[in-house]
């Protein structure tokens, strides 16, 4: 937005708040306490860990992914116990988007389905759609807010999440993955769980507890 | 462990300015939380959080301020926001500060940004604009600011202020229909 009277105003009013402190270190004195500084250099000053410099790039995270998993899969290849073969998700970093997807040694079809096994007050299922690779459950409830859970096989499951109009997060629940991507009118969790690819979509004014419950409550009924 | 909170920070140039940012704002910052708090121990933590919470998730924001003014007084804010924050959970407040009718406000939502800028600079003194904005309550005059002079999306501020984004959206709708009727004596159209 191009500077106008109304952010000119908004900065200038603002900007008053703070009128009265000092605009150089040398003005205000105060000596920091040890324990402070001590939490603060480690923090500015913390070397990166091997891990870091190796993926501190996209092309580095990527290949980093694919090595791993290229080890994953050569490693579940020499146990015959292992039957399943072990999936994860390959994530590229885009300058507007993450892209999410598998390769094509996942799951084929769908054999159980998965709903939501505690649905929040007020919300009650209304549709469910099944497809070849996907499995669909619809929840609204009298306002109108919708959850959309979808069950997805693993095999080249793919999904692109924007990250220009919302914010993309990671949390671990219970041993799992989730990536969250947050807007103005929308949630969606992105996951695996025993072999399968979720998406778990939210319409309405909820926040970041209400989708982690729900993750939580995706199981077979 | 700590590594750890620098390793959120994956690019070199915003790990470079979160050091430039520390080492300017750092006094800055703690005069602002020892004004709330009252105390330096105190105000330490708070400006060890909110550099925590920068770290952690606020950086590719802040590499976008390009205004000196606009960074010092995102920076004084989200401290001073943290130190109420602290403030409140010491004396177990309940931090709802907002009382706004949920269902009056999907209708209020429409209050289109660009009409209500164009027709601010369409011939409303700037000196009018700056006591009608200095009039405002603090919650809705900085939300406003987050949203038109920093341009932050409503999660972004949610995430600042550490609230929900229905209270940000309620927040702007309310801001923006205060400074409407301060400037123009009735509602948005």
């Amino acid at each position: 937005m191009k500077d106008n009277v109304l952010n000119a105003a908004l900065r200038e009013v603002v900007s008053r708040e703070f009128a009265d402190i000092p605009q150089h270190e040398s003005e205000i004195a105060h000596e920091f306490s040890d324990g402070f500084t001590r939490r603060m250099d480690k923090l500015t000053k913390a070397e990166k860990s091997w891990f870091w410099r190796m993926t501190n790039t996209v092309a580095k995270r990527v290949a980093v992914v694919l090595v791993v998993l290229m080890f994953i899969t050569l490693t579940a290849c020499s146990i015959p116990s292992v039957r399943a073969a072990v999936v994860d998700f390959i994530k590229e970093t885009y300058e507007n988007c993450i892209h999410l997807f598998t390769g094509e040694a996942g799951s084929k079809m769908i054999s159980e389905h998965y709903v939501l096994t505690e649905l929040p007050e007020g919300f009650t299922e209304i549709n469910r759609t099944e497809t070849d690779p996907m499995y669909i459950t619809h929840y609204q409830n009298s306002d109108g807010d919708e959850i959309v859970l979808t069950q997805s096989i693993t095999d080249q499951f793919s999904i692109h999440m924007d990250n220009e109009h919302g914010i993309i997060s990671e949390i671990n629940l219970s041993g799992m993955n989730i990536t969250i991507y947050e807007s103005d009118d929308c949630m969606v969790a992105v996951w695996l769980q025993d072999q399968y690819a979720f998406y778990l979509t939210v319409y309405g004014d909820y926040d970041m507890d209400f989708i982690i419950q729900l993750v939580g409550a995706v199981k077979r009924p | 462990m700590l590594a750890l909170y620098m390793s959120f920070i994956d690019d070199e140039s915003q790990r470079r300015l979160f050091e430039e940012i520390y080492l300017y704002y750092r006094k800055q910052m703690l005069l602002v939380a020892r004004s709330v708090l009252g105390s330096d121990t105190d105000a330490e933590d708070v400006v060890h959080d909110v550099f925590l919470k920068i770290a952690k998730k606020h950086m590719s924001r802040i590499s976008k301020i390009e205004n000196s003014i606009d960074l010092r007084n995102y920076l004084l804010k989200a401290t001073k926001n943290t130190a109420l924050d602290h403030l409140r959970k010491r004396r177990h407040e309940k931090a709802v500060l907002d009382t706004v009718n949920e269902k009056n406000l999907k209708k209020d939502a429409e209050m289109a940004d660009a009409e209500l800028v164009d027709k601010i600079c369409g011939g409303i003194e700037y000196e009018r604009v700056v006591t009608a904005i200095a009039s405002m309550d603090e919650i809705y005059r900085e939300a406003l600011y987050f949203h038109f002079v920093l341009e932050m999306s409503v999660p972004e501020v949610a995430k600042l202020l550490d609230c929900k984004m229905s209270t940000v959206k309620q927040r702007l709708v309310r801001g923006k229909k205060l400074l409407h009727k301060q400037l123009f004596g009735g509602d948005q159209e």
